[in-house]
């Protein structure tokens, strides 16, 4: 899969697919500082069903600028590049604007993924699924 | 307000609410009293509420015997502005 290099940061798409609808969201930044997958909410409300369900899990977020608080939802199937998971947990929250989200250290472990830099390309070492 | 008094009140659904007390142990935080700012009575209310969320305010599911999150750090993106 093919990565870009946007404001100095690595930018690359990813599809989400959840009761029924499917979004491919561009401007997901490949953050493996970051722990889990994020999702900015305003570049997905109006398309898919993430409003808040009983059983989904509201965590905190600390950082400059005070507290917030996000959805940490199981989405019914992500695609990234070659890599299918189904009831992936991801996290809906505030983000910058034009920053479709972060894919985190969560889902690049999941699916095997290398990195390399010097031909900007992501692939799977194997085929897994989650 | 005790959050056992919200549930009474309001069970089964998502509340907006305010912490007015609350402590982090172990990576998680616990809420121990709230302010209820509203009840919401469906998806869209709920989904408006999570945006208003900010500070001590938040949303949570009556359903949920005590308060307790995750706490996590806020993500940041340090790109070059063009």
């Amino acid at each position: 899969m093919k990565i870009e290099i946007v404001g100095g940061i690595l930018m690359t798409s990813m599809t989400i697919t959840h009761k029924g609808t499917t979004k491919t969201l561009d401007n997901m930044i490949i953050d493996t500082g970051s722990a889990h997958t994020w999702i900015n909410l305003d570049a997905v409300e109006d398309d898919v069903d993430v409003a808040p369900e009983d059983g989904d899990q509201i965590v905190t977020a600390f950082g400059i600028g005070g507290r917030d608080i996000a959805i940490r939802k199981r989405i019914d199937r992500v695609d990234f590049g070659t890599f299918r998971a189904s009831d992936f947990q991801v996290d809906f929250g505030r983000l910058d604007y034009g920053i479709s989200g972060l894919i985190g250290l969560d889902l690049l472990m999941a699916g095997n993924f290398v990195l390399d830099l010097a031909r900007l390309t992501l692939y799977q070492t194997e085929a897994t699924t989650e | 307000m005790q959050w056992s008094e919200v549930r009474k009140l309001f069970p089964d659904q998502y509340v907006f609410v305010e912490d007015l007390k609350s402590k982090i142990e172990g990576g998680k935080l616990y809420v121990e009293e709230v302010a209820l700012i509203r009840p919401l009575l469906d998806s869209r209310e709920t989904l408006e509420a999570l945006k208003e969320s900010k500070d001590n305010r938040f949303i949570y599911h009556t359903s949920n015997e005590k308060v307790v999150m995750d706490v996590v750090m806020k993500p940041m993106v340090r790109a070059v502005r063009s």
